[in-house]
């Protein structure tokens, strides 16, 4: 274990990993910081031209651009009052009115520290929690496998899309899947879903569907929109009580211990996101607080705690994909694009085919927090000027960018035309209220979730009792029809309830 | 549009697109119901595609039932117009070539955008396909049409 990290930390430590890394976090916070771009949004940009790196400065980039885009959403919700990114939305409540009340610097920096020592914790719990969970996963065959995989994609699809309803998220899963099967039969090798096109024949291209799914679902909603954010900053440095004292980091460290614990939970489960993250170490650092009335009034733990959350996310959210190849969040699905290209495939046997790459990738969450100290220090000058860099350029500038870079992968304009098919798919289906990151999901895991179950059964002789023979294979099969159950009767309650609710409401209205 | 009627037009797509997947299927050579689960390679697309039909009919009783509060899912007509200006630019992208194309299409986009100022539009849209194609066609040898543009 210390030669492999030793071995990490030569190759991150080069002089064109560091680059990147500065760049990567440079780009992250840009994109962060500007309200309806995202990092996953920079990382899907990007990801084409990583195919011209090895995949270590590959993961350095996107590393820089995960991380930095983590912290970049807090400069809008601090100075505007409008979150860059939708897990600095607990940031808003504590960052905006300290801004406000004259201390803009201080939040800012402060939001800076919590998040680069909780990245650097996160690192730390994603080598530790990636050798657990590999060791366990050594000790699954195809049995538990297909169980813990429907799980997952069952988890994802309902508890992890926020508000849109679970059928959508389960429809949204179900079209990621189907996707995966264009192509030809993973076993047989049959031709297959391919509508006798030569260019489907090896399966749809994973770079334009990803980068166009995430674009379409982002981007294309906003159009004729010149401005991220309304009003303007106030004064960006206030007076000399607008900076971080020592006092102040010892009265947020607790904060970013239990930011970094949180974050390490909820990130590795598949499905629970940053935002989730930073709410819950919120609601934990009020209850902890001796001044849980300031919370929301500009409190500095708040907003510690807030970015600590979210943050604490960064290196657990990866483990579920280095280690058993299921991406859990819409980022992981693009880290395992990143992963592909460059021919690892990500699985329990990561550490004995792959180990450099998990070290690569540790060291790169690591030193990429140290940089944005750094980074982040410099950008807190020019901070108030980010969120109005116009959108009217920036956003067809990115359509170019995927453009070029869907054409750059095969060479082809049959990507291109994939591209835009499926940015036109990601856009009707942000209008109609279903989630993409199931369908990224879904798509990336089709082959998966189809080889396992033919696979089993073929051993087993096609016996479909197999699942249920094996305790992990059972006990992952209960959690997925509990949860499921729980789901859809929840749904009813809240249905039954809001019917209930309505019928006093039109009687009054008709007393009226 | 009323969030009810998009709710019901989304769920009776999906109906439509299971229904054309499951007639699709079975006009196809690798349909083979007749198989074990484990040779039938049209096993799996079945199932998604009576789940998904099912998944739709679910949405549009939804909506039928509870009536969802009318805010109204807004179609961007700009953002139309704005797909449609790349999938042209998909079209002509072998005959214009990459520059002259990604030129169009970017200034194109600006406009639609709302960008009225053409000092900042047309430098913008001239200078990032230039930088693409140095550096991508050029340096990393990525063989961008040439088209109309002689280089």
């Amino acid at each position: 274990m210390l030669e492999g990290i030793i071995q990490g930390a030569l190759i991150t430590l080069g002089y064109k990993s560091l680059l990147l890394l500065v760049a990567g976090v440079t780009t992250g916070i840009v994109f962060g910081a500007i309200p309806g771009l995202t990092s996953g949004i920079a990382i899907a940009i990007l990801l084409p031209f990583t195919f011209y790196m090895d995949i270590y400065q590959s993961l350095a980039l996107l590393v820089g651009v995960y991380v930095g885009g983590t912290y970049g959403g807090s400069i809008s919700a601090v100075l505007f009052g409008t979150p860059g990114a939708p897990e600095s939305g607990i940031t808003v409540l504590d960052g905006y009115p300290m801004a406000q009340q004259g201390y803009p610097n201080k939040a800012l920096s402060t939001a800076l520290y919590s998040s680069s020592l909780s990245n650097v914790l996160s690192s730390i719990s994603m080598l530790f929690l990636s050798m657990g969970i590999a060791a366990l996963a050594l000790m699954i065959g195809s049995t538990e496998f297909f169980s813990i995989v429907l799980f997952s994609l069952v988890l994802i699809s309902t508890v992890g899309v926020g508000g849109s309803a679970w059928y959508k998220g389960i429809a949204a899963v179900l079209l990621g899947l189907m996707f995966s099967f264009v192509g030809s039969d993973p076993l047989s090798a049959m031709p297959r879903l391919n509508f006798d096109s030569l260019a489907l024949s090896s399966g749809l291209p994973l770079i334009p569907l990803l980068v166009g799914l995430f674009v379409g679902a982002e981007i294309i909603q906003q159009t004729g929109r010149t401005k991220s954010v309304e009003g303007e900053a106030g004064i960006l440095f206030g007076g000399s009580e607008d900076r971080v004292r020592w006092a102040d980091l010892k009265a947020m460290a607790p904060y970013i211990f239990s930011g970094a614990a949180i974050g390490t939970v909820i990130g590795a489960l598949p499905g629970l996101n940053a935002a989730v993250g930073s709410m819950l170490n919120y609601g934990f650092a009020r209850r902890l607080s001796p001044h849980p009335e300031r919370f929301g009034k500009g409190s500095l733990r708040g907003v510690a705690a807030a970015e600590a959350g979210n943050n604490g996310t960064v290196g657990p959210t990866l483990c579920p994909l280095l280690t058993l190849g299921i991406p859990g969040s819409g980022t992981a699905a693009l880290f395992l694009g990143a992963l592909l290209i460059q021919g690892v495939t990500p699985g329990p046997t990561i550490f004995e085919t792959s180990a450099p790459v998990v070290y690569s990738l540790f060291w790169a969450i690591f030193l990429s927090s140290v940089i944005m100290i750094g980074v982040g220090r410099v950008v807190i000058y020019f901070a108030k000027y980010i969120p109005l860099i116009p959108t009217q350029i920036i956003n067809p500038c990115i359509i170019l960018f995927c453009a070029s870079g869907a054409f750059a992968t095969d060479g082809s304009v049959t990507d291109v035309f994939i591209l835009i098919f499926f940015i036109t798919l990601g856009y009707f289906m942000k209008l109609g209220g279903f989630p993409v990151i199931p369908l990224l999901i879904g798509y990336l895991l089709g082959g998966l979730l189809e080889t396992n179950l033919r696979r089993t059964l073929l051993i087993a002789g096609g016996d479909y009792t197999v699942f249920l023979s094996s305790p992990i294979s059972l006990a992952f099969l209960i959690a997925t029809v509990v949860l499921l159950a729980y789901v859809v009767v929840a749904s009813f309650r809240r249905l039954r309830g809001r019917r209930a609710a309505a019928v006093p409401g039109a009687a009054q209205a008709q007393e009226d | 549009m009323e969030q009810k009627k998009v709710e019901i037009v989304s769920g009776a797509f999906l109906i439509g697109l299971a229904a054309f997947l499951l007639v699709y299927m079975r006009t196809q050579p690798w349909y083979t119901p007749h198989l074990s689960v484990i040779d039938d390679s049209s096993f799996f697309p079945t199932i998604v595609s009576w789940c998904i039909g099912a998944l739709g009919a679910v949405q549009i009783a939804y909506a039928l039932r509870t009536s969802p509060d009318g805010r109204a899912a807004r179609l961007n007509l700009r953002g139309i117009l704005l797909v449609a200006i790349w999938l042209v630019y998909a079209f002509v992208l072998t005959t214009l070539g990459f520059l002259a194309a990604s030129f169009a299409a970017v200034l194109l986009s600006q406009l639609l955008w709302g960008e009225r100022r053409m000092l900042v539009a047309i430098p913008v849209s001239a200078i990032l396909p230039l930088v693409i194609y140095v550096v991508l066609g050029k340096i990393l040898h990525v063989d961008f049409p040439q088209g109309i543009i002689p280089f």
